[in-house]
């Protein structure tokens, strides 16, 4: 059998596709980046999350922060009390509230850091009232040489108990 | 500095020494590790904006973003002492990854446009070899027949 025409042509076609979807991808820009927050249980695994806290108790949390911004970040989680829904953080604003700790630290693209932090409740929470543990995403702005809120949060809601 | 032109043995001595100590001071401040702290922000963003440029210059900043991480760390423990000594190295390391930038660049430059290159040649030599191919594998495949009139 002769190599057909339409055989042919189909080959040729499929060299040019492939061809152009690997220049594509050896060229194409970095996507749009981001960054993430997550609260862990103690263990750092998802799940076993504390309900009740004394005040003036002590938590063991983990919290992990990744970095997929195409470039190396400098970070830093603020930990607040917020009493109620309207002190939780948005996509825009962080918390009102003052925080009580804070963590630092460095990443390259890519990557990613889970760590333990101990936190605790003032001891001026009201017992029987709920409160949130917010945990608030910072990222160093090189250029204008501050912390600006990533807009990314978690909070943990719990029972201040006697 | 109009008393420089003084005539006195004693006033060249202390003009000499004067310009000495202008000397130190310039060269100290002019030392980034020595004129600024290393925990303020200001300094903290110069890095972290040196490590954006290098990065997009393809140079793989892992290690100097480790020190970043000490840095921080020890800024934040209040350990000054130690947040200059990680400085200090993360300073050096930066000068060698700038240096290292310059070719970097232009390296992955080439490997991309050698890259490019060798894909645009695919379908071009698909469209000229392959029938060419095909047809000495036909033959190849053939070379032992024997051609008979058939009647």
């Amino acid at each position: 059998m002769i190599l057909d025409e339409e055989v042919f042509a189909v080959i040729v076609a499929l060299s040019i596709i492939a061809s152009a979807v690997g220049i594509a991808t050896i060229w194409r820009p970095e996507g749009e980046g981001f960054t993430a927050i997550g609260l862990l249980d103690e263990s750092c695994r998802i799940g076993l999350y504390p309900k009740r806290v004394l005040p003036g108790g002590n938590l063991t949390l983990c919290i992990s922060v990744f970095n997929y911004m195409g470039r190396p970040i400098a970070y830093m989680v603020t930990y607040k009390i917020a009493l109620n829904s309207s002190q939780l953080p948005t996509n825009t604003t962080p918390s009102s509230t003052d925080p009580l700790a804070t963590w630092v630290g460095a990443l390259s693209d890519r990557s990613n850091r889970t760590f333990l932090v101990g936190v605790s409740v003032p001891t001026t929470a009201v017992v029987g009232s709920r409160v949130a543990l917010v945990f608030e995403l910072w990222i160093l702005e090189s250029r204008s040489g501050t912390w600006v809120y990533s807009g990314r949060w978690v909070h943990l809601w719990v029972q201040v108990g006697e | 500095m109009l008393w420089i032109g003084g005539v006195g043995r004693s006033g060249a001595l202390g003009s000499a020494a004067l310009l000495l100590l202008l000397t130190v001071l310039v060269a100290l401040a002019s030392h980034p590790a020595v004129s600024q702290n290393p925990c303020s922000l200001e300094v903290l963003s110069e890095v972290v904006r040196t490590l954006e440029e290098l990065s997009s210059r393809f140079v793989d900043v892992g290690g100097a973003v480790e020190y970043l991480d000490q840095l921080l760390k020890a800024c934040s423990r209040g350990d000054v002492g130690g947040a200059s000594s990680i400085y200090s190295k993360l300073a050096e390391t930066l000068g060698h990854l700038r240096e290292y930038s310059r070719t970097r660049f232009w390296e992955v430059m080439a490997y991309r446009a050698t890259y490019t290159a060798a894909l645009v040649l695919v379908p071009i030599l698909t469209y000229v070899l392959l029938p060419r191919a095909y047809l000495y594998l036909w033959y190849l495949a053939r070379r032992g027949w024997t051609v008979v009139r058939r009647r």
